[in-house]
Protein backbone atom coordinates (compact mmCIF):
# COMPACT_ATOMS: atom_id res chain seq x y z
CA UNK A 1 0.00 0.00 0.00
CA UNK A 2 2.66 2.49 1.06
CA UNK A 3 5.10 1.48 -1.67
CA UNK A 4 7.44 4.20 -2.87
CA UNK A 5 7.56 5.63 -6.40
CA UNK A 6 5.95 8.65 -7.98
CA UNK A 7 3.67 6.52 -10.16
CA UNK A 8 2.05 4.91 -7.13
CA UNK A 9 1.78 8.24 -5.35
CA UNK A 10 -0.08 9.72 -8.29
CA UNK A 11 -2.37 6.77 -8.35
CA UNK A 12 -3.00 7.13 -4.61
CA UNK A 13 -3.66 10.85 -4.98
CA UNK A 14 -6.20 10.15 -7.69
CA UNK A 15 -7.98 7.46 -5.66
CA UNK A 16 -11.55 8.53 -5.02
CA UNK A 17 -13.52 8.28 -1.78
CA UNK A 18 -17.28 8.59 -1.46
CA UNK A 19 -18.60 10.62 1.46
CA UNK A 20 -22.28 10.27 2.39
CA UNK A 21 -24.03 13.10 4.20
CA UNK A 22 -26.75 12.69 6.86
CA UNK A 23 -29.41 13.35 4.17
CA UNK A 24 -27.90 10.61 2.07
CA UNK A 25 -26.22 12.72 -0.59
CA UNK A 26 -23.02 11.25 -2.05
CA UNK A 27 -19.86 13.27 -2.66
CA UNK A 28 -16.92 11.91 -4.67
CA UNK A 29 -13.61 13.38 -3.49
CA UNK A 30 -9.96 12.55 -3.98
CA UNK A 31 -8.17 10.80 -1.16
CA UNK A 32 -5.86 13.85 -0.81
CA UNK A 33 -8.90 16.04 -0.14
CA UNK A 34 -10.59 13.56 2.19
CA UNK A 35 -7.50 12.93 4.33
CA UNK A 36 -7.39 16.51 5.53
CA UNK A 37 -9.91 15.01 7.93
CA UNK A 38 -8.03 12.91 10.49
CA UNK A 39 -11.26 10.97 11.13
CA UNK A 40 -11.48 9.89 7.47
CA UNK A 41 -7.70 9.33 7.28
CA UNK A 42 -7.99 6.77 10.07
CA UNK A 43 -10.95 5.11 8.34
CA UNK A 44 -8.93 4.82 5.13
CA UNK A 45 -5.98 3.39 7.05
CA UNK A 46 -8.30 0.87 8.66
CA UNK A 47 -9.65 0.00 5.19
CA UNK A 48 -13.27 0.75 6.04
CA UNK A 49 -14.17 3.13 3.25
CA UNK A 50 -15.53 0.62 0.72
CA UNK A 51 -19.07 1.50 -0.19
CA UNK A 52 -18.60 5.08 0.95
CA UNK A 53 -18.09 6.84 4.28
CA UNK A 54 -21.35 7.66 6.06
CA UNK A 55 -21.18 10.95 7.97
CA UNK A 56 -24.42 10.98 9.98
CA UNK A 57 -23.52 14.23 11.76
CA UNK A 58 -23.00 16.33 8.65
CA UNK A 59 -25.73 17.60 6.33
CA UNK A 60 -25.14 17.83 2.57
CA UNK A 61 -25.18 21.63 2.75
CA UNK A 62 -22.36 21.68 5.34
CA UNK A 63 -20.47 18.76 3.81
CA UNK A 64 -20.34 20.60 0.46
CA UNK A 65 -18.75 23.59 2.22
CA UNK A 66 -16.30 21.39 4.14
CA UNK A 67 -15.24 19.68 0.89
CA UNK A 68 -14.77 23.07 -0.75
CA UNK A 69 -12.41 24.00 2.10
CA UNK A 70 -10.53 20.69 1.98
CA UNK A 71 -10.06 20.81 -1.80
CA UNK A 72 -8.48 24.25 -1.62
CA UNK A 73 -6.25 23.39 1.32
CA UNK A 74 -5.25 19.98 -0.06
CA UNK A 75 -3.97 21.75 -3.16
CA UNK A 76 -2.08 24.16 -0.90
CA UNK A 77 -0.53 21.30 1.07
CA UNK A 78 0.52 19.57 -2.17
CA UNK A 79 2.03 22.85 -3.39
CA UNK A 80 4.00 23.25 -0.18
CA UNK A 81 5.43 19.75 -0.41
CA UNK A 82 6.47 20.41 -3.99
CA UNK A 83 8.27 23.64 -3.21
CA UNK A 84 10.04 22.39 -0.10
CA UNK A 85 11.61 19.53 -2.01
CA UNK A 86 13.05 21.87 -4.62
CA UNK A 87 15.52 24.69 -4.16
CA UNK A 88 13.59 27.63 -2.81
CA UNK A 89 14.87 30.49 -4.90
CA UNK A 90 13.23 33.89 -5.27
CA UNK A 91 10.80 32.68 -7.90
CA UNK A 92 9.54 29.89 -5.67
CA UNK A 93 9.18 32.24 -2.72
CA UNK A 94 7.19 34.60 -4.91
CA UNK A 95 4.87 31.79 -5.98
CA UNK A 96 4.54 30.67 -2.33
CA UNK A 97 3.64 34.15 -1.20
CA UNK A 98 1.08 34.62 -3.95
CA UNK A 99 -0.41 31.24 -3.09
CA UNK A 100 -0.61 32.04 0.63
CA UNK A 101 -2.32 35.33 -0.12
CA UNK A 102 -4.79 33.55 -2.34
CA UNK A 103 -5.43 31.02 0.41
CA UNK A 104 -6.03 33.80 2.92
CA UNK A 105 -8.49 35.46 0.56
CA UNK A 106 -10.23 32.12 0.11
CA UNK A 107 -10.48 31.65 3.90
CA UNK A 108 -11.92 35.15 4.38
CA UNK A 109 -14.54 34.59 1.68
CA UNK A 110 -15.24 31.10 3.04
CA UNK A 111 -16.16 32.57 6.43
CA UNK A 112 -18.75 34.91 4.94
CA UNK A 113 -21.61 32.76 6.22
CA UNK A 114 -24.49 33.22 8.63
CA UNK A 115 -23.98 32.36 12.27
CA UNK A 116 -25.90 29.06 12.13
CA UNK A 117 -23.73 27.83 9.24
CA UNK A 118 -20.58 28.93 11.06
CA UNK A 119 -21.52 26.86 14.12
CA UNK A 120 -22.44 23.89 11.95
CA UNK A 121 -19.00 24.17 10.33
CA UNK A 122 -17.40 24.12 13.79
CA UNK A 123 -19.28 20.95 14.69
CA UNK A 124 -18.33 19.32 11.39
CA UNK A 125 -14.67 20.39 11.68
CA UNK A 126 -14.59 18.94 15.19
CA UNK A 127 -16.32 15.67 14.21
CA UNK A 128 -14.16 15.22 11.11
CA UNK A 129 -11.06 16.42 12.99
CA UNK A 130 -9.90 19.03 10.48
CA UNK A 131 -7.54 21.19 12.53
CA UNK A 132 -7.23 24.09 10.07
CA UNK A 133 -10.98 24.45 9.63
CA UNK A 134 -11.63 24.21 13.38
CA UNK A 135 -9.04 26.92 14.02
CA UNK A 136 -10.45 29.16 11.30
CA UNK A 137 -14.09 28.87 12.41
CA UNK A 138 -13.40 29.14 16.17
CA UNK A 139 -11.27 32.21 15.55
CA UNK A 140 -14.15 33.77 13.64
CA UNK A 141 -16.50 33.31 16.61
CA UNK A 142 -13.85 34.60 19.04
CA UNK A 143 -13.39 37.68 16.84
CA UNK A 144 -17.14 38.28 16.88
CA UNK A 145 -17.18 38.83 20.67
CA UNK A 146 -14.10 41.06 20.60
CA UNK A 147 -14.81 44.34 22.36
CA UNK A 148 -18.35 43.25 23.32
CA UNK A 149 -19.74 43.60 26.82
CA UNK A 150 -21.02 40.48 28.62
CA UNK A 151 -24.59 41.69 27.95
CA UNK A 152 -23.90 42.01 24.22
CA UNK A 153 -22.28 38.56 24.10
CA UNK A 154 -25.31 36.98 25.82
CA UNK A 155 -27.66 38.70 23.43
CA UNK A 156 -25.66 37.66 20.35
CA UNK A 157 -25.64 34.00 21.29
CA UNK A 158 -28.86 33.62 23.32
CA UNK A 159 -27.02 32.79 26.50
CA UNK A 160 -28.93 32.93 29.77
CA UNK A 161 -27.17 34.79 32.57
CA UNK A 162 -27.23 32.39 35.52
CA UNK A 163 -24.77 34.33 37.68
CA UNK A 164 -26.35 35.61 40.86
CA UNK A 165 -26.36 39.41 41.30
CA UNK A 166 -23.93 38.90 44.21
CA UNK A 167 -21.50 36.93 42.05
CA UNK A 168 -21.70 39.53 39.32
CA UNK A 169 -21.18 42.38 41.74
CA UNK A 170 -18.16 40.68 43.22
CA UNK A 171 -16.46 40.23 39.84
CA UNK A 172 -17.27 43.77 38.79
CA UNK A 173 -16.10 45.34 42.03
CA UNK A 174 -12.59 44.03 41.46
CA UNK A 175 -12.34 44.74 37.75
CA UNK A 176 -14.72 47.59 36.95
CA UNK A 177 -12.08 49.12 34.64
CA UNK A 178 -12.47 46.23 32.18
CA UNK A 179 -16.16 46.97 31.66
CA UNK A 180 -16.01 50.72 31.07
CA UNK B 1 -17.73 7.62 19.25
CA UNK B 2 -19.57 8.38 22.48
CA UNK B 3 -18.92 12.07 21.89
CA UNK B 4 -20.39 11.96 18.40
CA UNK B 5 -23.46 10.14 19.69
CA UNK B 6 -23.86 12.78 22.34
CA UNK B 7 -23.64 15.55 19.75
CA UNK B 8 -26.18 13.76 17.63
CA UNK B 9 -28.51 13.51 20.60
CA UNK B 10 -28.03 17.18 21.38
CA UNK B 11 -28.71 18.12 17.77
CA UNK B 12 -31.96 16.17 17.98
CA UNK B 13 -33.00 17.91 21.20
CA UNK B 14 -32.14 21.31 19.74
CA UNK B 15 -34.22 20.60 16.66
CA UNK B 16 -37.16 19.50 18.80
CA UNK B 17 -37.02 22.82 20.62
CA UNK B 18 -36.91 24.63 17.30
CA UNK B 19 -40.06 22.85 16.20
CA UNK B 20 -41.76 23.76 19.45
CA UNK B 21 -41.21 27.38 18.47
CA UNK B 22 -39.34 28.29 21.65
CA UNK B 23 -36.81 31.15 21.77
CA UNK B 24 -33.85 30.55 19.45
CA UNK B 25 -31.69 27.82 20.98
CA UNK B 26 -28.15 28.75 21.93
CA UNK B 27 -25.69 27.71 19.23
CA UNK B 28 -24.89 24.03 19.57
CA UNK B 29 -21.15 24.52 19.27
CA UNK B 30 -21.30 26.81 22.32
CA UNK B 31 -23.05 24.04 24.28
CA UNK B 32 -20.05 21.77 24.07
CA UNK B 33 -17.40 22.59 26.69
CA UNK B 34 -14.51 21.47 24.46
CA UNK B 35 -15.64 23.59 21.54
CA UNK B 36 -16.45 26.61 23.69
CA UNK B 37 -12.94 26.24 25.13
CA UNK B 38 -11.46 26.27 21.61
CA UNK B 39 -13.31 29.55 20.98
CA UNK B 40 -12.38 31.17 24.31
CA UNK B 41 -8.70 30.29 23.78
CA UNK B 42 -8.81 32.45 20.66
CA UNK B 43 -10.05 35.60 22.41
CA UNK B 44 -7.55 38.45 22.07
CA UNK B 45 -4.79 38.26 24.71
CA UNK B 46 -5.93 41.52 26.30
CA UNK B 47 -7.01 41.93 29.93
CA UNK B 48 -10.66 42.79 29.20
CA UNK B 49 -11.25 39.69 27.00
CA UNK B 50 -11.10 37.14 29.78
CA UNK B 51 -12.72 39.36 32.40
CA UNK B 52 -15.69 40.07 30.15
CA UNK B 53 -16.04 36.41 29.14
CA UNK B 54 -16.06 35.52 32.84
CA UNK B 55 -19.23 37.59 33.33
CA UNK B 56 -21.29 35.99 30.56
CA UNK B 57 -22.60 33.04 32.61
CA UNK B 58 -21.50 30.42 35.14
CA UNK B 59 -20.22 27.99 32.52
CA UNK B 60 -18.06 30.57 30.74
CA UNK B 61 -16.77 31.73 34.12
CA UNK B 62 -15.90 28.18 35.16
CA UNK B 63 -14.01 27.54 31.89
CA UNK B 64 -11.88 30.72 31.92
CA UNK B 65 -11.14 30.45 35.65
CA UNK B 66 -9.55 27.05 35.31
CA UNK B 67 -5.73 27.04 35.75
CA UNK B 68 -5.51 24.68 32.76
CA UNK B 69 -7.22 27.33 30.65
CA UNK B 70 -4.64 29.95 31.66
CA UNK B 71 -1.71 27.82 30.55
CA UNK B 72 -3.43 26.86 27.27
CA UNK B 73 -4.30 30.52 26.66
CA UNK B 74 -0.64 31.49 27.16
CA UNK B 75 0.53 28.65 24.92
CA UNK B 76 -1.92 29.65 22.18
CA UNK B 77 -0.96 33.34 22.17
CA UNK B 78 2.71 32.86 23.11
CA UNK B 79 3.61 36.56 23.41
CA UNK B 80 2.13 38.39 26.40
CA UNK B 81 0.96 41.94 25.72
CA UNK B 82 2.67 44.98 27.19
CA UNK B 83 0.33 46.12 29.98
CA UNK B 84 2.42 49.13 30.97
CA UNK B 85 5.60 49.89 32.87
CA UNK B 86 6.79 50.21 36.44
CA UNK B 87 8.68 53.41 36.99
CA UNK B 88 9.68 55.98 39.52
CA UNK B 89 10.24 59.66 38.79
CA UNK B 90 10.20 60.93 42.37
CA UNK B 91 11.31 58.00 44.48
CA UNK B 92 7.81 56.50 44.66
CA UNK B 93 7.36 53.51 42.39
CA UNK B 94 4.18 53.25 40.35
CA UNK B 95 2.58 51.38 37.47
CA UNK B 96 1.74 53.34 34.34
CA UNK B 97 -0.71 51.55 31.99
CA UNK B 98 -0.10 51.82 28.26
CA UNK B 99 -3.16 50.04 26.80
CA UNK B 100 -6.33 51.93 25.89
CA UNK B 101 -9.76 51.31 27.39
CA UNK B 102 -11.11 48.80 28.35
CA UNK B 103 -7.71 47.15 28.81
CA UNK B 104 -6.22 50.05 30.72
CA UNK B 105 -5.41 48.65 34.16
CA UNK B 106 -5.52 51.47 36.71
CA UNK B 107 -2.12 52.20 38.27
CA UNK B 108 -3.59 51.58 41.72
CA UNK B 109 -4.48 47.98 40.80
CA UNK B 110 -0.74 47.24 40.61
CA UNK B 111 0.31 49.36 43.58
CA UNK B 112 3.68 48.20 44.83
CA UNK B 113 3.84 46.11 47.98
CA UNK B 114 4.96 48.14 50.93
CA UNK B 115 8.30 47.04 52.24
CA UNK B 116 10.50 48.68 54.79
CA UNK B 117 13.07 49.75 52.21
CA UNK B 118 13.21 48.17 48.84
CA UNK B 119 14.51 48.59 45.36
CA UNK B 120 12.63 47.60 42.20
CA UNK B 121 14.98 45.36 40.21
CA UNK B 122 12.91 44.37 37.18
CA UNK B 123 10.15 42.20 35.69
CA UNK B 124 9.98 38.99 33.71
CA UNK B 125 7.38 36.29 32.98
CA UNK B 126 4.64 38.27 34.72
CA UNK B 127 6.61 38.66 37.97
CA UNK B 128 8.40 41.65 39.47
CA UNK B 129 11.51 41.47 41.63
CA UNK B 130 12.17 43.81 44.51
CA UNK B 131 14.86 43.51 47.11
CA UNK B 132 15.78 44.94 50.42
CA UNK B 133 19.57 45.17 50.86
CA UNK B 134 18.93 46.25 54.45
CA UNK B 135 17.00 43.07 55.29
CA UNK B 136 19.14 41.01 52.90
CA UNK B 137 16.16 39.49 51.17
CA UNK B 138 14.59 39.53 47.74
CA UNK B 139 10.83 39.81 47.23
CA UNK B 140 9.13 38.16 44.25
CA UNK B 141 5.78 39.83 43.57
CA UNK B 142 2.98 38.90 41.18
CA UNK B 143 1.10 42.15 40.43
CA UNK B 144 -1.91 40.27 39.02
CA UNK B 145 -2.58 37.97 41.97
CA UNK B 146 -1.05 40.49 44.44
CA UNK B 147 0.84 37.63 46.04
CA UNK B 148 4.45 37.99 47.13
CA UNK B 149 7.12 35.85 48.63
CA UNK B 150 10.39 36.77 50.30
CA UNK B 151 13.62 34.83 49.83
CA UNK B 152 16.61 35.43 52.11
CA UNK B 153 19.91 36.04 50.27
CA UNK B 154 22.16 32.96 50.12
CA UNK B 155 24.19 32.53 53.35
CA UNK B 156 27.50 33.30 51.61
CA UNK B 157 26.09 36.64 50.38
CA UNK B 158 24.74 37.48 53.80
CA UNK B 159 28.10 36.71 55.43
CA UNK B 160 29.95 38.80 52.83
CA UNK B 161 27.59 41.71 53.41
CA UNK B 162 28.31 41.58 57.14
CA UNK B 163 32.05 41.71 56.47
CA UNK B 164 31.96 44.33 53.77
CA UNK B 165 29.14 46.85 53.71
CA UNK B 166 30.40 48.13 50.37
CA UNK B 167 29.26 45.12 48.38
CA UNK B 168 26.41 45.66 45.97
CA UNK B 169 23.51 43.34 45.14
CA UNK B 170 21.39 43.01 42.06
CA UNK B 171 19.13 40.35 40.61
CA UNK B 172 16.60 39.17 38.10
CA UNK B 173 13.55 36.88 38.20
CA UNK B 174 12.26 34.18 35.81
CA UNK B 175 9.28 31.84 35.62
CA UNK B 176 9.90 28.45 37.15
CA UNK B 177 9.22 26.26 34.12
CA UNK B 178 9.30 26.08 30.35
CA UNK B 179 5.86 27.73 30.27
CA UNK B 180 7.68 31.10 30.51
CA UNK B 181 5.21 32.20 33.15
CA UNK B 182 5.99 32.67 36.79
CA UNK B 183 3.94 32.57 39.95
CA UNK B 184 5.06 33.28 43.48
CA UNK B 185 5.31 29.54 43.98
CA UNK B 186 7.03 28.77 40.67
CA UNK B 187 9.97 31.01 39.86
CA UNK B 188 13.71 31.22 39.62
CA UNK B 189 15.69 34.07 41.07
CA UNK B 190 19.24 35.00 40.12
CA UNK B 191 21.09 37.17 42.60
CA UNK B 192 24.36 39.02 41.90
CA UNK B 193 26.88 40.30 44.38
CA UNK B 194 29.49 42.77 43.20
CA UNK B 195 32.57 43.46 45.24
CA UNK B 196 35.67 45.42 44.35
CA UNK B 197 38.89 43.47 44.84
CA UNK B 198 40.93 45.37 47.43
CA UNK B 199 40.74 49.12 47.79
CA UNK B 200 42.79 50.36 44.90
CA UNK B 201 42.63 47.66 42.29
CA UNK B 202 41.07 47.84 38.89
CA UNK B 203 38.92 44.76 39.19
CA UNK B 204 35.59 43.68 40.58
CA UNK B 205 34.35 40.23 41.52
CA UNK B 206 30.88 39.32 40.32
CA UNK B 207 29.23 36.41 42.14
CA UNK B 208 25.99 34.91 40.86
CA UNK B 209 23.71 32.42 42.54
CA UNK B 210 20.41 30.89 41.31
CA UNK B 211 17.44 30.11 43.57
CA UNK B 212 14.70 27.74 42.47
CA UNK B 213 11.36 27.93 44.24
CA UNK B 214 10.64 24.29 43.34
CA UNK B 215 13.45 23.03 45.59
CA UNK B 216 13.58 26.11 47.82
CA UNK B 217 17.38 26.05 47.52
CA UNK B 218 20.17 28.26 46.25
CA UNK B 219 22.57 26.67 43.75
CA UNK B 220 26.37 26.89 43.61
CA UNK B 221 27.96 30.32 43.41
CA UNK B 222 29.70 31.13 40.14
CA UNK B 223 32.17 34.02 39.86
CA UNK B 224 33.75 36.22 37.18
CA UNK B 225 36.31 39.00 37.44
CA UNK B 226 35.51 42.14 35.46
CA UNK B 227 37.15 45.56 35.12
CA UNK B 228 36.17 47.99 37.86
CA UNK B 229 33.67 50.15 36.09
CA UNK B 230 30.92 51.16 38.40
CA UNK B 231 30.54 53.26 41.48
CA UNK B 232 28.68 51.74 44.39
CA UNK B 233 25.44 53.61 44.89
CA UNK B 234 21.90 52.20 45.08
CA UNK B 235 21.75 52.21 41.27
CA UNK B 236 25.36 52.08 40.15
CA UNK B 237 26.51 53.03 36.68
CA UNK B 238 27.33 50.11 34.49
CA UNK B 239 24.29 48.04 35.50
CA UNK B 240 22.33 46.69 32.55
CA UNK B 241 19.00 44.82 32.55
CA UNK B 242 19.50 41.20 31.53
CA UNK B 243 17.73 39.62 28.56
CA UNK B 244 16.89 35.92 28.24
CA UNK B 245 18.34 34.44 25.04
CA UNK B 246 17.52 30.73 24.75
CA UNK B 247 18.54 29.55 28.20
CA UNK B 248 21.15 32.21 28.91
CA UNK B 249 20.66 35.56 30.61
CA UNK B 250 22.78 38.26 29.00
CA UNK B 251 23.62 41.75 30.28
CA UNK B 252 23.74 42.48 34.05
CA UNK B 253 26.79 44.71 33.89
CA UNK B 254 28.76 46.28 31.13
CA UNK B 255 32.19 47.85 30.74
CA UNK B 256 33.95 49.13 27.63
CA UNK B 257 34.79 45.72 26.19
CA UNK B 258 32.18 43.33 27.54
CA UNK B 259 28.95 42.25 29.18
CA UNK B 260 28.12 39.25 31.35
CA UNK B 261 26.13 36.10 30.69
CA UNK B 262 24.70 33.44 32.99
CA UNK B 263 23.97 30.01 31.59
CA UNK B 264 20.88 28.67 33.40
CA UNK B 265 21.74 25.04 32.57
CA UNK B 266 25.31 25.01 33.84
CA UNK B 267 24.65 27.87 36.31
CA UNK B 268 27.91 29.55 35.35
CA UNK B 269 28.91 33.15 34.66
CA UNK B 270 30.74 34.10 31.47
CA UNK B 271 31.91 37.18 29.64
CA UNK B 272 30.70 38.25 26.19
CA UNK B 273 33.00 40.56 24.23
CA UNK B 274 31.32 43.61 22.70
CA UNK B 275 32.00 44.73 19.15
CA UNK B 276 34.83 47.26 19.05
CA UNK B 277 32.72 50.01 17.50
CA UNK B 278 30.53 50.36 20.60
CA UNK B 279 33.16 50.27 23.34
CA UNK B 280 32.51 53.79 24.58
CA UNK B 281 28.72 53.56 24.76
CA UNK B 282 27.04 54.45 28.09
CA UNK B 283 24.09 52.30 29.23
CA UNK B 284 21.61 55.09 28.41
CA UNK B 285 22.47 54.46 24.75
CA UNK B 286 23.12 50.73 24.86
CA UNK B 287 20.94 47.68 25.53
CA UNK B 288 20.96 43.91 25.12
CA UNK B 289 18.09 42.98 22.78
CA UNK B 290 16.93 40.12 20.55
CA UNK B 291 17.85 39.89 16.90
CA UNK B 292 15.04 39.08 14.43
CA UNK B 293 15.76 35.35 14.84
CA UNK B 294 15.67 35.65 18.66
CA UNK B 295 19.42 35.45 19.04
CA UNK B 296 21.56 37.76 21.15
CA UNK B 297 21.55 41.34 19.87
CA UNK B 298 23.18 44.55 21.03
CA UNK B 299 21.35 47.78 20.27
CA UNK B 300 23.05 51.15 20.20
CA UNK B 301 21.21 54.46 20.05
CA UNK B 302 23.08 56.75 17.68
CA UNK B 303 22.33 60.39 16.82
CA UNK B 304 19.73 59.52 14.19
CA UNK B 305 19.31 55.76 14.32
CA UNK B 306 19.30 52.57 16.35
CA UNK B 307 21.83 49.99 15.23
CA UNK B 308 21.35 46.33 16.12
CA UNK B 309 24.36 44.00 16.11
CA UNK B 310 24.03 40.23 16.03
CA UNK B 311 26.57 37.46 16.36
CA UNK B 312 27.67 35.26 13.53
CA UNK B 313 28.86 31.90 14.79
CA UNK B 314 32.55 31.40 14.26
CA UNK B 315 33.31 28.66 11.79
CA UNK B 316 36.07 26.18 12.45
CA UNK B 317 38.48 27.92 10.06
CA UNK B 318 38.36 31.20 11.99
CA UNK B 319 40.01 31.80 15.34
CA UNK B 320 36.94 30.43 17.11
CA UNK B 321 35.63 33.81 18.25
CA UNK B 322 32.10 34.81 17.26
CA UNK B 323 31.98 37.83 15.01
CA UNK B 324 29.57 40.73 15.51
CA UNK B 325 27.73 41.91 12.42
CA UNK B 326 25.56 44.99 12.00
CA UNK B 327 22.15 43.41 11.35
CA UNK B 328 19.76 46.31 11.26
CA UNK B 329 19.62 50.09 11.24
CA UNK B 330 16.39 51.78 12.28
CA UNK B 331 16.20 55.42 11.20
CA UNK B 332 14.86 57.67 13.93
CA UNK B 333 15.19 61.20 12.61
CA UNK B 334 11.91 61.08 10.75
CA UNK B 335 10.09 59.72 13.77
CA UNK B 336 11.38 61.74 16.67
CA UNK B 337 12.48 65.25 17.18
CA UNK B 338 16.25 65.15 17.49
CA UNK B 339 18.21 67.63 19.57
CA UNK B 340 19.75 70.52 17.74
CA UNK B 341 23.22 69.58 18.88
CA UNK B 342 24.80 66.58 17.27
CA UNK B 343 26.37 65.46 20.52
CA UNK B 344 24.65 62.64 22.29
CA UNK B 345 26.83 62.82 25.36
CA UNK B 346 24.31 62.09 28.14
CA UNK B 347 26.34 64.09 30.63
CA UNK B 348 25.37 67.25 28.74
CA UNK B 349 22.07 68.19 30.34
CA UNK B 350 19.35 69.32 27.98
CA UNK B 351 18.68 73.05 28.13
CA UNK B 352 15.03 72.76 27.09
CA UNK B 353 12.57 70.02 26.17
CA UNK B 354 13.35 70.44 22.47
CA UNK B 355 16.99 69.70 23.19
CA UNK B 356 16.26 66.56 25.17
CA UNK B 357 18.70 63.89 24.18
CA UNK B 358 16.90 60.61 23.43
CA UNK B 359 17.94 57.83 25.80
CA UNK B 360 17.02 54.18 26.14
CA UNK B 361 14.62 53.63 29.05
CA UNK B 362 13.98 49.92 28.82
CA UNK B 363 13.55 46.82 26.73
CA UNK B 364 10.51 44.53 26.48
CA UNK B 365 12.02 41.12 25.69
CA UNK B 366 8.66 39.48 24.93
CA UNK B 367 7.73 41.93 22.19
CA UNK B 368 11.34 42.79 21.26
CA UNK B 369 10.70 46.50 21.69
CA UNK B 370 12.96 49.29 22.88
CA UNK B 371 11.44 52.11 24.93
CA UNK B 372 13.00 55.55 24.46
CA UNK B 373 12.73 58.81 26.36
CA UNK B 374 12.52 61.57 23.75
CA UNK B 375 11.69 65.28 23.54
CA UNK B 376 8.07 64.32 22.77
CA UNK B 377 7.63 61.65 25.46
CA UNK B 378 8.13 57.91 25.78
CA UNK B 379 8.33 56.06 22.45
CA UNK B 380 8.27 52.31 21.87
CA UNK B 381 10.04 50.88 18.83
CA UNK B 382 9.31 47.29 17.89
CA UNK B 383 12.60 46.05 16.47
CA UNK B 384 11.26 43.41 14.05
CA UNK B 385 8.57 45.53 12.41
CA UNK B 386 10.33 48.87 13.18
CA UNK B 387 6.93 50.25 14.24
CA UNK B 388 6.81 53.29 16.51
CA UNK B 389 4.19 53.74 19.25
CA UNK B 390 3.94 56.65 21.64
CA UNK B 391 3.38 55.44 25.21
CA UNK B 392 3.34 58.57 27.33
CA UNK B 393 3.99 62.31 27.28
CA UNK B 394 6.44 62.12 30.14
CA UNK B 395 9.79 63.62 29.20
CA UNK B 396 11.49 63.27 32.57
CA UNK B 397 14.35 60.92 33.36
CA UNK B 398 13.03 58.19 35.66
CA UNK B 399 15.04 56.48 38.40
CA UNK B 400 14.01 53.19 36.88
CA UNK B 401 11.74 51.98 34.11
CA UNK B 402 10.68 48.37 33.55
CA UNK B 403 8.14 47.35 30.86
CA UNK B 404 5.61 44.89 32.30
CA UNK B 405 4.08 42.19 30.08
CA UNK B 406 1.61 39.55 31.19
CA UNK B 407 -1.58 37.72 30.31
CA UNK B 408 -4.35 38.91 32.61
CA UNK B 409 -5.98 35.53 33.16
CA UNK B 410 -8.04 34.40 36.14
CA UNK B 411 -6.67 30.95 36.89
CA UNK B 412 -3.15 32.01 37.84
Amino acid sequence: MASAGSGDEKAAAAAMITLISSDNEKFEVTEATATLSQTIRHMIEDGCTDGGVPLPNVTSKILARVIEYCKKHATAAAGEEGSSSSFSDAAFLEVDRAFLEELEEFDDAFLEVDRATLFDLILAANYLDIKGLLNLTCQKVADSVKGKTPEQIREMYNIVNDLTPEEEAEIRRETQWAFE
Amino acid sequence: MAASLLLKFRALIARCFLFLGSAPAPALALEDDDLLLEILLRLPPLPSSILRASLVCKRWRRLVSDPGFSSRFRAHHRTPPLLGFFTSYDGHGKFVPTLGRPDRIPGARFSLPTCEFFRFLGCRHGLALLDSPRRLEAVVWDPITRRQTAVAYPPEFTAAAAQNPMCHFHGTVLGGDADAHGTVSSFRLLLLRLQNIGNNTDHTNVFMCLYESGTGKWGNISCAVVPRWYSITPYPHGMLPSVLVDNTLCGFLHWPTGILEFDLDSQSVGVIQKPESIHSCPETLFRVVHTDDRGLGLAVLEPSSIKVYGRRKANSLDDGIDEWMLQKTIQLDTMIQMPRTSSLDPTLRPTSDGDRIPTILGFDEDNNAIHLATATGVLMIQLDSMQFTKLSDDRRDPFYYYPYTSFFTLGN
